[in-house]
Formats: structure tokens, sequence, C-alpha cells
């Protein structure tokens, strides 16, 4: 991470992926007047824990639209249901991932995106997924090389994979496969996909996007938003990386796969 | 743990020391913890379609998988936990069982936060004080009862799932809140027993 600038008025719209990151707080949430009346509905039969995760999503949306955009947090509103794209600005795509108590939001003019944070360190048997879940090549490399950071990058990779294409882990995770070379292969040939990895503060965040054709697209843009306690809609601190050290491979096609 | 195989008891535990043991120990005892009652509907849903003994000897498993049924826990559960859950062979691999268990979880919290007591919103369909029935042989047992389909329509309703009427009669007759222990099974007379007390 070689540093970064304080920027809390974006003047220009920002053409490329964008990642935007906040810690939530942890201070329990009341609910705030911001939130459209869909969403007081959707909130309103959560439990506490969601609820505050819910709260603090929804204003990290708005801030990572603000930031994508620079129409005013308080005016910017995501689409019902699915978060997947705006309603206020229109026309930006959005994912959203959330683990551990940080908050991702992806942004992005087209649609096809795919964002997924896991803490660098957690408590699980890694490779009784990798043995259930992953592909016969990635047993292999991730199985003898015993490495918990391989194969979260390569979780990771796979979440925001799904996410982008629309589909849910169930039977699905074999559809990107991650190489021990670092390439990857995908079950869409007929369409450009670019995917992102990096590692910031203690968390593992991959993005994946459509490029539309672009073979060589700019590495995404990474801001952390400073979310203060009460979730204020004015526009928040945020501290653009300048430099996020992202690994960006262009996502193949599957090995064998039928191109016809 | 004790079990006298030459007690007289419902036919259904066969020989099996493990369901016996159940049956004499557990089955048809009033049970009021909220915890307690979590989990053993929980397991009463994974057992559809399967035997019942079949979920008992993964009790153990289960207990470790899913964090000792710790709702708090169990409603944070995200994608890769479901992955290691599906990975799991001491539980039933089953997708939409794994869910259910979640599901159940925010449904136990809603009561929860509500200030509301789980154990007495499921007493209250037996009027908080177990059925006292009278059967000679396991043909006469119901499947299920208006009661049960009352409490299934009623947790529906608050979230949960895998608690159709089968799964909730199941669940009354093993948590105490009917005594279907047959007359000749040396369980009935304690369990009425015990039932006096409420």
């Amino acid at each position: 991470m070689a540093g970064t600038s304080s920027d809390s008025s974006p003047e220009q719209r920002e053409t490329r992926v964008s990642v935007w990151l906040a810690r939530q707080p942890l201070e329990p949430q009341v609910l705030p007047s911001w939130l459209s009346s869909y969403e007081q509905e959707v909130v309103a039969a959560f439990a506490t824990g969601r609820f505050n995760e819910f709260i603090h999503s929804r204003w990290l949306v708005r801030q990572a639209l603000y930031g994508a955009s620079g129409v005013a947090p308080r005016l910017c509103r995501p689409a019902h249901g699915r978060l997947v794209a705006s309603a206020e600005p229109e026309g930006w795509f959005l994912s959203l991932s959330h683990s551990h108590g940080l908050s991702a939001c992806a942004t992005a003019p087209s649609p096809g995106l795919g964002v997924d944070v896991e803490p660098l360190y957690r408590e699980t048997d890694w490779r009784r997924i990798v043995r259930r879940w992953f592909t016969r090549g990635e047993q292999d490399w991730l199985l003898s090389q015993a490495d918990e950071r391989a194969f979260l990058r390569v979780w990771t990779l796979k979440e925001a994979w799904l996410k982008a294409t629309g589909r849910g882990i169930a039977n699905n995770l074999q559809t990107l496969e991650v190489h021990a070379d670092g390439s990857l292969s995908g079950d869409r040939p007929d369409q450009h996909w670019a995917a992102a990895i990096t590692d910031v503060d203690g968390f593992m965040i991959a993005v994946v996007w459509q490029t539309m054709g672009d073979t060589k697209p700019a590495p995404p843009g990474l801001t952390l938003v400073q979310a203060d306690e009460h979730h204020d809609i004015n526009p928040a601190h945020m501290d653009r990386i300048t430099d996020p050290d992202w690994t960006l491979t262009m996502i193949g096609a599957q090995p064998g796969a039928d191109h016809g | 743990m004790t079990t006298n195989t030459t007690k007289q008891r419902c036919p259904w535990c066969g020989t099996d020391p493990l369901y016996m043991a159940y049956h004499d120990q557990v089955w048809g005892r009033p049970e009021h913890d909220d915890l307690s009652l979590f989990e053993k509907l929980c397991l009463d849903g994974q057992q559809a379609g399967l035997s019942w003994i079949t979920i008992l000897r993964k009790q153990d498993s289960y207990r470790k998988a899913y964090d000792n049924f710790d709702p708090e826990k169990i409603v944070q559960y995200d994608d890769r936990r479901i992955a290691e859950l599906l990975a799991d062979p001491g539980i039933i691999r089953n997708r939409l069982k794994v869910a259910s268990i979640i599901r159940n979880a925010r449904g136990f919290l809603g009561f929860r936060e509500r200030g509301e007591s789980f154990s007495e919103f499921l007493w209250s369909h037996v009027d908080h004080r177990p059925r006292q029935n009278q059967w000679q042989s396991l043909q006469e047992v119901p499947v299920t009862t208006s009661e049960a389909e009352a409490m299934s329509k009623a947790l529906k309703k608050q979230g949960f799932n895998f608690v159709g009427p089968t799964i909730v009669y199941a669940f009354m007759q093993a948590c105490g809140m009917v005594n279907d222990h047959l007359v000749t099974c040396h369980a009935h007379e304690p369990c009425r027993a015990m039932a006096e007390r409420y």
C-alpha cells in the first residue's frame, strides 16, 4: 500500500470500477431518516445484528455512489430488491460484501460486478471446503501448498465471480478455476471479464467485473470511507489509496470448455 | 447411563442402546428451556425424510458443527461457513436443511428481541400443560394434531421452516407437550407425574 490521499469532494465522475471500504461502528444504530420507505420496510423485520449491518451497508452504498458520481449522498439511493444497481443517480452498478465488521461496496458504470471481502485469519477447516467444492486442479495445488492465504485468494475470487455473474455458491464454485500460476478460467468465454485482488487492513478483497471488450482494463480504485457512529448522511471523510496493490488478471476460458 | 433391556418400552425404539436411552431419559419429558427447545426443533427438522436415529447418532456432530446451537452465532453464518457445513460428513449435507437452521435462528432471535419467551410461545399451544394420552398401541398414535398444525402455522409466521405439522408433532412428543408413551411403557407413568407439576 503506497499511501492515501484525502479526497472528500470528488469533482469528476469515476469511469472505472471502484471499491469503497468502511468499518462498521460498534455502536447500536437507530433507524436513520435518510433510508427510503422501501428500505425502512425491509429493515423493520431484522434482528439487531442484521439491522446494524443493513444500516451500515446502505450508508456505505450512498457514500460510494457519491464518491463515484459526485452526487450528494443524501440524494443517492440504490434500486429496490437485490443490491445490484442504483436508482439515484441512475446508471451505476453495485455489489456489496460484508464480513466481520468490514463492508465493501463496488461501483461500476456497466453491469456484471461482484466484490467479496474476507478476514485474513479465521478459524475454519478450509481444506474441507477445498476437497468438497473446488476443482481437481485447485485441490492438487492448494492441498499440497497448505497455504491458507492461497485458499483465501481462491475463495474470494470465486465469491466475487459468482456475484458478478449473478449466481449463488450452490454447485457453482467450479465455474471459475484458479490455477497455481495465478491465471483464471471461467465458464463465460464469450465475454471479457477481469479480476483484481489485494489485501487491506487484515482483509482480502476481490473484485470481478465485465470489461465490455476492454482487454487491458485499468485497475480498480480503492477508497477507505470513514464511518461515524451515527451514519451521518453528509459526505464522509474518504482516503483514496493512491497505489493499491491489486493483482489484476483477465479471466480466460476453462480448459476443455465447449465454445460452440 | 443405564438402560435396562428387559423394561417394557414403546416399541419404536427397538433395541439400539442409544435409542433406548433417548426413549427412557429424554423423549416425553417436559422441556422448558428456550435453547434446548430451539436445538430440538432444528434437529427434528433435519430428520425430514430420514429416521430419527440417523439424527440422534449425529447429535454431537451437530452441536460441534453449529456452535452448540447458539442462535447469535448461527445468524452470522456466511457463504464460507455454509460451504464448510455442506462439506461436513458429521451432519446432513443438504443445502435447504443447512439454510433452515440459519433461518430458524433468526426466528428464535425475533422472540428474544421482542422480549418474548420461545418456550412460553410453544407451550401456549397446549395451554402450558402436557396433554395426557392413553394409547395402547402404536397404531393409535397420531402423526399430527390440530394443536401441532396451529403451532406449525405460528412458527412459519415467525420465519421458521422445516416445521410442517408432522415435524412439529414429533417435536411436541419429544419435548413432553404431549405424553405419547404407550400405557404399557415404563416411561408413561413418570412422564404423567412430571406433567402434574405444571
